[in-house]
Parts: structure tokens; C-alpha cells; sequence
């Protein structure tokens, strides 16, 4: 019985520990694919811009139709607040909408300050300068792709394997 | 549905930012009903005009003549007003600010002077807005309905070719407005059925479309090419869309004038506007006599502001002779006015 009740629980620390192992490893590679999925999304959002002159409620909307759900939500409130005709500026809509929702994606702090500055100059000036403001963060987006993807190689096997092998460790120590 | 005031005022106020917002829905009802213009100059008093006053507004929304007692606008009022008249898209409203005023929903018309910028010395856009004028559009139905009339060949069974003359803020366009509907739905009081029109709303102010849907009542029989350049648009709807009047605001430049030309003499009847007080100001513009000389149009409705907006001051044929003078229109107190200041006139 005793014997049983010990197996039960050095699974279950091996499971949660290898969970949360897991789960931080997918941290590193969904960073990177949401960083790739915000270029993308803010080249729709140039092209709606360049070739379509859509106003920026109806550009959000479409980008974040596009742009699946942890970063699309960013594009859809921000859009949603510019439609409301509250008051907000875009810059205002657009920061308020990443401050509401980047805690339900993957981006770090520098990523967040990346999509800071980019809400400075949207929507504040004509169609070039815009194509250039929207390059300019899309640059700054592949750069810390880059590196989320150097970080993801040299950490998430790790982490993958890191989990189980400390919940091994702490049933070892605790037998 | 024609726009009442209430509708109208706020389909303007949600376009201007938190502080000027709530000084204006304080305005006192007779003012706010009357409100024909707000003026949003930076680092100067907010500003208001009614068809009687021209006054200045204070922090309460209550109407000062001294420029001292008024609410002063800041630089952060007017740059959220651009930022919200165009939805914080600066760049899809690049046409507009060349222009020097774009319209928004409600058919209301937004003024803008700033710095301008040129490009190979011709006018490219303006920037550092300071000055912002927003006019009140208010569709009046049954504006027309008294000049109607005199405006149908009863042989032919369709409108005469007619120019509405008027100088600005006289009340053509609320009247050429109310001539749409009228024509549009018909008229049974005056076995006038309704009729096919195609109009071209070149500065979205007619017609006021949002989404594609007018937002003024124009009647069930009206295309609507929104925006869209008169000279090209008039012959657009010429080919696409057989209408039996084609309707337009504003004519004066060369080209409109060559599209009136090739609309007069297809069997569509040409309803359009002209900023202009009299008939020896139409016949000294350049593209203008030409028309008026050939008797072209075979109605002038003048329009002034004597007694309000839409005052009519006459209605002539095509040669000079006045139409309604037996309605004592020319008797020095006469006071014949097209109902422009009420919704229920006419």
C-alpha cells in the first residue's frame, strides 16, 4: 500500500515538473512564431495602408482577422477602440491594446517596447512615411526573431528534458 | 431618414476630443438647435455661428461676446479633432487635406488651414493644422417643395434644365438636396411621378453616404457616385445607370461645364449649383456665359441669405424673364422664403 502510494506520487512529481519543463520550453519556440506572425501582420497592415488608404479601424480589423488569436488580439482591440470614436488616438488605442494583451502571448519586454514605439507614429502621417515606420519595427521584429530563435536551439531541449530529470532528482532525494 | 438636429450635433461632437465634447452638449437648446458652424482655432477662443450669432463659448457652453470670457482652445484639442476627423488615419485622407476640407459621416464638412507644403510648386497636402471650421449639414425636407413647381415642364413631363444660383451658405445645397428626394419619390399633389437621378457627390455633402448608404433621405430612385469628380462622374452615370436627371453641386471649373454640355442634349435633365449672386456674375465667368448665353439652362433658382438661409429671391427662364414674379416675389415686402430654418416648413 505504502509502496503504491509512493509511485503515485513520484509520477505525479515527475509529470508536473516535466510539465512545467514543457511549457517553458514551448515559451521559446511560440515567441518565435509570434514574432514571425507580427511581421506578417504588419505587412497586411502596410499594404492595407499603402494600396488600400483604409482607415485604420477597418486595417486593424482586417490584420487581426489574419493574424490568429494571441496576436490578433492585439490588432482587433486596438481597431475596436479606434472605431469607438472615444477619443483615443491611434497611439493610444494601439499601446492600450498591447498592454491589455501581451500578457496572453509569448513576447518579452523587449518586444513590448518594440510594439511601444511602433504606436507613436501610427497613423500620424501620410502613406510613405507610414511604409517606412512600419519596416523600420518590422526590422527591429526580425532582429529579436533572430535571437528568440538562437535562444529557443541552445534552451528548449533543456528545458524539454530538464523537467522530467529534476522531478527525477526530487523523487530521488525525497526517497 | 432625414437628420434631425439631435442626430445631427451628435454625429459632429464625437469627432471632437473629451473637453470641447462636453463644453458644446452644454450649449443652451436654442443655440444648439441653431448651430450652423464651430470654429476650432489653436490658442484663440472656441468659437460658434448660428443663422443670428456669431459668438464665442465659455468653459459652460454658454455663449460670451467678449473673446476674454471663452474657453481657449490648446494645441492638444485641435491635433485629437485631426486625429479623430480622420479616424487617426492621416494617410487615407491625403487627397482631403489637399483639398483643404474633408466631410464626415452625417455629411458635415470640416474646414482646415495649416502650413501648406508644396511639391514641384503645386499644393501637396497641409500639415500643422491650427484652424479647423466644422459646418452643420441639416437636411430640411420640404425645402423645395414650394419651388418645385415652377421647375417641371408640364409638357415635356420632366424637369427643366435649372441652375440654383446662390452665394455660400445660402441654403443650394439643402435645397438641391430637397429637389432630389422631391423628384425622386414624386410629388402626388402635383401628379408628378417620381423620377430616375443619378447624383454626384463629389464632396460627400449631398448625399452624405457611409458604407454606401446615404445618410440623408434622397427617396427610392437615386444612384449615388460619392466622391467621385463631377466631370467623370456625370458622364459615368450617363452611361451606367440611365437616369432621367442628373444632379450636381457646385459647377464652375471647365471641365464640369464641358460635362453639363454633353449631359443637355441627351434627354437627361441637368439639375446643378453655381456660388453666384446674380446673373451678371454668371454671365462674367469665363465657362459659365457660354452656357447661360446659349439659354442652356432652362431655370435660375437665386438663392441669398437676406432673410436666413434660403431666401429665394426669384426664379427666372432661360431668357431672363422672371417665373414667379406674379407670386409677389419682387414686392419690397414680400417675404417669400424657402423654409431653410425649420424642419416642419414647407
Amino acid at each position: 500500500m505504502l509502496a503504491m502510494f509512493k509511485l503515485i506520487a513520484s509520477l505525479l512529481v515527475i509529470c508536473s515538473a516535466g510539465i512545467a519543463g514543457l511549457r517553458a520550453a514551448s515559451a521559446y519556440s511560440l515567441r518565435t512564431r509570434q514574432l514571425r506572425t507580427l511581421q506578417e501582420a504588419l505587412q497586411l497592415l502596410d499594404t492595407e495602408i499603402m494600396y488600400g488608404a483604409t482607415p485604420l479601424p477597418a486595417a486593424l480589423s482586417k490584420v487581426a482577422a489574419a493574424a490568429g488569436e494571441a496576436v490578433g488580439a492585439v490588432f482587433s482591440e486596438a481597431g475596436a477602440i479606434l472605431g469607438k470614436s472615444s477619443g483615443f488616438t491611434a497611439g493610444e488605442a494601439w499601446n492600450l491594446a498591447v498592454e491589455r494583451n501581451i500578457r496572453r502571448t509569448a513576447l518579452t519586454e523587449e518586444d513590448r517596447a518594440i510594439l511601444h514605439s511602433f504606436g507613436e507614429a501610427l497613423g500620424s502621417s501620410d502613406r510613405a512615411d507610414q511604409h517606412k515606420h512600419i519596416t523600420l519595427t518590422a526590422f527591429h521584429l526580425r532582429q529579436e526573431e533572430e535571437k528568440a530563435e538562437r535562444d529557443r536551439q541552445k534552451n528548449e531541449r533543456i528545458w524539454k528534458y530538464g523537467g522530467f530529470l529534476v522531478g527525477i532528482g526530487i523523487v530521488l532525494l525525497l526517497l | 431618414m432625414p437628420l434631425d438636429t439631435t442626430a445631427s450635433l451628435h454625429s459632429v461632437f464625437v469627432y471632437l476630443p473629451p473637453p470641447l465634447r462636453e463644453i458644446l452638449e452644454q450649449l443652451p437648446p436654442p443655440l444648439a438647435r441653431n448651430l450652423e458652424e464651430i470654429r476650432i482655432r489653436q490658442g484663440r477662443p472656441l468659437a460658434i455661428k448660428t443663422d443670428q450669432r456669431d459668438c464665442f463659448v465659455d468653459q459652460r457652453g454658454q455663449a460670451v461676446d467678449m473673446p476674454s470670457g471663452a474657453y481657449m482652445v490648446t494645441a492638444e484639442d485641435v491635433w485629437k479633432t485631426v486625429q479623430l476627423i480622420s479616424q487617426s488615419s492621416l494617410y487615407a485622407f491625403e487627397e482631403e487635406f489637399r483639398q483643404g476640407f474633408l466631410t464626415i459621416p452625417g455629411g458635415h464638412r470640416v474646414g482646415l488651414a495649416g502650413k501648406a507644403v508644396l511639391e514641384a510648386g503645386a499644393l501637396k497636402t497641409l500639415r500643422d493644422i491650427g484652424s479647423l471650421c466644422f459646418r452643420i449639414a441639416r437636411a430640411v425636407p420640404g425645402a423645395a417643395r414650394n419651388i418645385l413647381p415652377y421647375l417641371i415642364d408640364r409638357q415635356e413631363g420632366r424637369p427643366y434644365h435649372t441652375l440654383i444660383v446662390s452665394p455660400p451658405r445660402a441654403g443650394k445645397t439643402t435645397v438641391l438636396r430637397d429637389l432630389v428626394r422631391l423628384l425622386s419619390c414624386g410629388v402626388p399633389e402635383l401628379k408628378l411621378p417620381g423620377c430616375s437621378l443619378g447624383l454626384v457627390d463629389e464632396r460627400g455633402e449631398i448625399a452624405a453616404s457611409y458604407g454606401g448608404m446615404p445618410q440623408h433621405d434622397l427617396g427610392p430612385r437615386v444612384d449615388v457616385l460619392d466622391h467621385c469628380p463631377k466631370a467623370v462622374g456625370m458622364l459615368m452615370l450617363l452611361r451606367s445607370m440611365s437616369p432621367q436627371v442628373i444632379a450636381t453641386d457646385e459647377i464652375g471649373r471647365k471641365q464640369d461645364v464641358d460635362a453639363v454640355w454633353e449631359m443637355v442634349y441627351t434627354g437627361v435633365s441637368v439639375l446643378v449649383t453655381v456660388h453666384a449672386c446674380r446673373f451678371e456674375e454668371l454671365e462674367q465667368r469665363p465657362h459659365l456665359r457660354d452656357l447661360v448665353a446659349e439659354r442652356v439652362f432652362q431655370r435660375y433658382v437665386f438663392l441669398s441669405r437676406r432673410k436666413g438661409p434660403g431666401t429665394l429671391e426669384g426664379i427666372w427662364d432661360g431668357h431672363k424673364k422672371p417665373v414667379i414674379s406674379e407670386v409677389g416675389i419682387r414686392k419690397p415686402d414680400a417675404r417669400t422664403e424657402v423654409g431653410c430654418r425649420k424642419p416642419d416648413a414647407g
